[in-house]
Formats: C-alpha cells, structure tokens, sequence
C-alpha cells in the first residue's frame, strides 16, 4: 500500500517524532508508514486520517487495486 | 535495539517486573536452603518447588501488560518474534526426541528449553527491527 504521510507531513513541518506523538505510536512506526514497509491498523489510519482533515483513500492507495 | 521494542520498555513495568524476578529467586533460595536432601515428594518440598511459581507468574503476567502498552508496531515485532520461538522451539524439541529415539543422544531436562525459547525470541526481535527499519 502506498501512502502520502510523508508529503503530507512535510506541509505541516512536522518530524516524524512530532507525528508519533501526536498519534501516539513510536516513531519507528511513522518512519516504517512513510517507506511503506508497514500497513497501518485501520484505527491507525483512521487516526492518522483525521489528523490531516482527509479521508484514508486520500492518504492510502491500494496498489492493486487503484481507484479509477 | 529500540527503546519500544524492548518487552519491558515502560518503567513502572520493569519496576514490578524485577520486584517480582527478585522474590522469585529469593523462593528459590529460601526454598533450597530450607529443605533438605535428597528431593522426594512430601509436602514440604512440593511447597518449596511451587511457591516460586507465585512470584514468577505475577512477573510473566507484567510482560503482558507491557506488550498491550505498546503500539501496534512493536506490538506485531513481538507476536512474530514469540512466533518463531514457539515454532522453532516445537521444531527443536520434536528433532531432539526423534534423536533420541534413533540415534540414542542423551536425554536434556526441560530446564534447558528456556535457551531455545529466549534464544529464538531474540533472533525474532532483532529480525523484526531491521525488517521495519
């Protein structure tokens, strides 16, 4: 799954510490996210959704099946 | 290794947990000190083999609520990683018997299955680390 954390993250000059604290995970999961080694939990993704006002399909893109 | 990742991250657990490994081995020794010798299975000595178990358990059971502190992350590096130490320990118990029992290798008492698991644990967390690092 690929995701926009990153970029997302960037706008708002947030470290990947301040991301972690605010979501309430470690950073390693933030950095883990962002390289897309790891897929978030939905709770996760949700939270992380509505940190930056958007909805999980604009921040979360399955790569098999892409919206059109 | 990770601060997180460590099962025992959280202060106020590693607290209670060396608390109660500490009355552990204090049963232990008390147990070893007070009874005598040889072993055989009277109450006193089934009392001294199992008092231990209370301190001992009250520590496993603060490896437990570390592990629900944690999040989701460091949560799936330990499950993977007691995963395979039970996986690999199984593995490892099953070749030892089937050893025994053809070729005729000595006989290990269970104590020893505590290199195996913490053993194989080990592995899993390192691998876990670098796998989402």
């Amino acid at each position: 799954m690929k995701n926009s954390l990153r970029v997302l993250r960037a706008e708002r000059e947030w470290s990947q510490a301040d991301l972690a604290e605010q979501l309430g995970v470690s950073r390693q999961t933030i950095n883990a996210l962002e390289v897309g080694k790891y897929d978030p939990s939905l709770a996760l993704a949700f939270k992380i959704a509505r940190m930056f006002e958007r909805t999980i399909h604009d921040i979360f893109t399955d790569e098999e099946h892409p919206r059109a | 290794m990770s601060n997180m990742t460590n099962l025992l991250c959280f202060p106020h657990l590693r607290r209670r947990y060396w608390l109660w490994m500490g009355a552990y081995v204090v049963a232990i020794m008390a147990g070893a000190l007070l009874i005598s010798k040889p072993p055989r299975p009277d109450a006193a000595h089934l009392a001294a083999g199992i008092i231990p178990l209370v301190p001992l358990f009250l520590a496993l059971a603060e490896t437990f609520r570390s592990v629900r502190a944690m999040d989701e992350l460091q949560r799936r590096i330990q499950i993977d990683a007691l995963l395979l130490s039970l996986v690999g320990t199984i593995a490892i118990v099953l070749g030892v018997g089937i050893l025994q029992f053809m070729a005729g290798i000595p006989l290990f008492g269970v104590f020893w299955l505590w290199l195996p698991i913490c053993g194989l644990y080990a592995v899993g967390v390192f691998l876990g680390q670098r796998r989402y690092s």
